[in-house]
């Protein structure tokens, strides 16, 4: 409003400027009072749900990780489990793999050790060397007759007296 | 105090001390204190655990496990708590120790008298037993039975026991490597123990939002042997029924393939299961084979003949009358047997084993040349191979060779060698004249499954390859693959027996050969210690080494080549 009277009048005085002003007074009109009677209601609800929202996300959260954390815990049980029955089966297969072991079986089925193998030579078919059905023999006269579990007996940790002939499960 | 004003005014004033502390101590652990009070809370619920390393295994070299660490746990039991299992049971009729070791027996493997005497006492700590797979350990605890405990150990095992024994060495009860392989690779097997920390509820389980930090365990690489854990069982084998049949107090066999220096069969005679090394002598705990020194004896005889064709002085035709005793500057050479006066070529002496045609050709070199000779086929000097407590054995200067030691290195004695450095020494005939350093680790397995070989063997050409090959017909002559008790069905053998007498009066005989003859594949030595007669090397370890070999070549899958043993003229 004052810069409006100033270009009207730009040399007058202050004093009169402030009479045009109060010349060029707007109009003063009423307005409704604002609306009090609404309820505060849904805001509360509003901030409510906010709080117990978040409270619910964390604590689910929470429970979440706890969930996992038991789960982890079950797991490397598991796992603890499953690495101990695989070096148990792992070590069964080594024992019944050693040489000893392969050989008593192979002798208490009949079997014996190729004393003169043939061979074919795979590029012209020839057959070298003579084979026959090897004899269920011992080995060389010269040698003497050391029975093979005391020449190279099995190892010290298969042949524990009353070893254990269980399942594991017993009790459990 | 009968007055109630007075009463109530101290009733106030003790209220008001109480809370007054109260409050104090609240400021005090809260405000003042607080930091440290949840440091207390935060250490009581962290746990730190190591995380062991597991140990690499040993394997042969196609990879079959000969060493493996596993876990095994110690069962304990607090003698005090026994007695309270199945107490407040209402349906059980026998409670406390006698039916706990009811339960327990049959899972322990014991009898149930046994059980209960080694759950009765009063022993706060005792050890039920040690070493038990986990499958036994679980089913102990799982009987919930009160004072029953178990700890976890790791257990080295050896599962072929003793095929390889002295080989692989065994580990202390703490893990630490005591000998063998598991000593001189100590390094690569032991990898590096981790640990890892964290906080820790109620239930054990770890705390998500708590602090965690993991330092993760490098597992020990696993180290592959040059061996094959087959021919290995059969080497001691065979070594263990001669040395029963000689009664020789001991033997080695060594099988080694001369084109690589692989050693495929290092064996000993008597031996040791690692899983139990206390159960077996001291001195049965290393390697004789490289351990033990002795003087060759005949089969030294090939250096010397080596020597003389590689310097051009002789050839196999070369002509020499042999009587069974002969003077040489005064000293009496003598031949094993006593006979008649020889007509005998070259090969004729090393096929008879001559010590006095051996002479006469060593007498064509200077001792000198003699002595360079036996430096490179390695004698003399350790093998390089990766096993602690070898022995060099001693080739004197040549200087030293003084009146009978002269002529008795031309023949094997004056110097001694191990029985490995034998088997590579005349591996350099087996190899177009060059021998190649022995080997027993082929290397370190890499996670992808590859083998890291640990450095290329050392190459020496000792002889030309035409020396090379007639020293193989030479061995193939002195074996007669008819009648020879070193003969093997189907193939052409080239051998040479030795016998020699040690200091102590025993004698020591050895058989040293290769198959085939004409293109060797693999070659194959046994030694005999400690016999207490003369027996011949023919006698003793022809027929151990004719078993081996048929053994080995099947086993290494080399094929005949289908050319009889070669003949030459030995009389003349």
């Amino acid at each position: 409003m004052a810069s409006t009277s100033a270009v009207h009048a730009p040399a007058i005085r202050p004093a009169r400027g402030a009479r045009a002003a109060q010349a060029a007074r707007p109009r003063l009109t009423v307005v409704s009072a604002p609306r009090t009677g609404g309820s505060t209601m849904p805001f509360t609800l509003l901030c409510t749900l906010i709080v117990v929202a978040t409270l619910s996300a964390l604590l689910y959260l929470n429970i979440q990780m706890s969930d996992a954390s038991y789960e982890i815990t079950r797991l490397q049980g598991q796992s603890q489990r499953l690495t101990e029955e695989s070096q148990g089966l792992a070590e069964t297969d080594q024992r019944l793999g050693t040489p000893q072991e392969l050989e008593r079986q192979a002798r208490e089925i009949g079997m014996v050790p190729v004393s003169d193998p043939a061979y074919i030579d795979l590029d012209t078919g020839e057959i070298i060397g003579e084979t026959s059905p090897a004899e269920q023999t011992g080995g060389t006269p010269e040698l003497a007759e050391v029975p093979a579990e005391d020449a190279v007996p099995p190892a010290q940790i298969y042949d524990e007296p009353t070893e254990y002939h269980g399942m594991g499960n017993e009790g459990a | 105090m009968g007055e109630p004003a007075t009463r109530h005014r101290l009733l106030i004033s003790l209220v008001l001390v109480a809370v007054l502390a109260l409050s104090g101590r609240l400021v005090w652990v809260q405000g003042l204190d607080a930091s440290a009070r949840a440091q207390e809370a935060v250490d009581q619920r962290t746990v730190t655990r190591p995380i062991h390393a597991l140990r690499g295994d040993i394997t042969d070299r196609d990879g079959t496990v000969l060493a493996s660490s596993v876990q095994r746990y110690d069962l304990w039991v607090n003698q005090t708590q026994v007695d309270e299992y199945l107490q407040n049971s209402k349906t059980a009729e026998v409670t406390g120790v006698k039916a706990a070791a009811k339960e327990l027996a049959p899972v322990l493997g014991w009898s149930v008298s046994d059980t209960e005497e080694a759950l009765t006492g009063d022993a706060g700590f005792s050890y039920l037993r040690k070493n038990v797979e986990p499958a036994v350990r679980d089913a102990a605890i799982g009987l919930g039975i009160p004072g029953i405990g178990a700890d976890p150990v790791a257990e080295r095992i050896y599962p072929a026991g003793s095929v390889a024994g002295n080989v692989l060495g065994f580990v202390g009860d703490g893990g630490e490597a005591l000998a063998g392989t598991e000593l001189s690779f100590d390094d690569e097997l032991a990898g590096t123990d981790g640990k890892t920390t964290y906080e820790r509820g109620a239930q054990g389980q770890i705390i998500p939002t708590g602090k965690q930090e993991t330092t993760p365990a490098v597992d020990g690489s696993d180290v592959v042997l040059t061996l094959d854990r087959d021919l290995q069982w059969k080497a001691q084998q065979v070594i263990a029924s001669s040395v029963e049949q000689w009664g020789a107090t001991g033997g080695s066999a060594v099988a080694y393939k001369p084109s690589t220096g692989e050693v495929l069969a290092l064996a000993e005679y008597p031996t040791y299961d690692p899983n139990s090394p206390g159960e077996a002598d001291a001195e049965d705990l290393g390697n004789r084979s490289i351990s033990s020194v002795f003087e060759p004896g005949s089969t030294g005889k090939l250096f010397t003949i080596a020597a003389a064709i590689e310097e051009g002085k002789v050839t196999p035709e070369s002509e020499y009358e042999v009587p069974y005793e002969m003077y040489f500057e005064g000293e009496r050479i003598k031949d094993s047997h006593s006979h008649p006066d020889q007509r005998l070529t070259l090969a004729g002496v090393l096929k008879n084993s001559s010590n006095v045609g051996t002479v006469q050709i060593s007498e064509t070199l200077s001792p000198e040349v003699r002595h360079d000779y036996l430096l490179a086929f390695g004698l003399g000097q350790k093998t390089g191979v990766e096993l602690p407590g070898e022995s060099a054995g001693i080739v004197h200067p040549a200087s030293e060779w003084t009146g009978r030691t002269r002529y008795t290195t031309s023949f094997g004695q004056g110097y001694s060698v191990n029985a490995l450095q034998m088997v590579s020494a005349v591996g350099t005939f087996a190899n177009d004249g060059v021998r190649v350093q022995p080997s027993l680790i082929s290397g370190v397995r890499e996670d992808d499954g590859s083998v890291r070989p640990l450095g290329e063997p050392e190459r020496t050409r000792v002889v030309s390859s035409e020396t090379a090959e007639t020293m193989q017909l030479l061995m193939d002559n002195a074996v007669d693959d008819e009648t020879s008790s070193a003969a093997v069905p189907g193939y052409a053998i080239a051998g040479k027996t030795g016998t020699a007498q040690v200091p102590d009066g025993t004698y020591t005989a050895s058989f040293i050969g290769f198959a085939p003859a004409d293109d060797p594949g693999i070659v194959v030595g046994v030694f005999l210690f400690g016999l207490d007669t003369f027996i011949s090397g023919s006698r003793a370890a022809a027929p151990a080494f004719s078993e081996l070999t048929t053994f080995a070549l099947q086993n290494q899958g080399i094929a005949p080549t289908g050319q009889p043993g070669r003949q030459l003229e030995n009389e003349w």
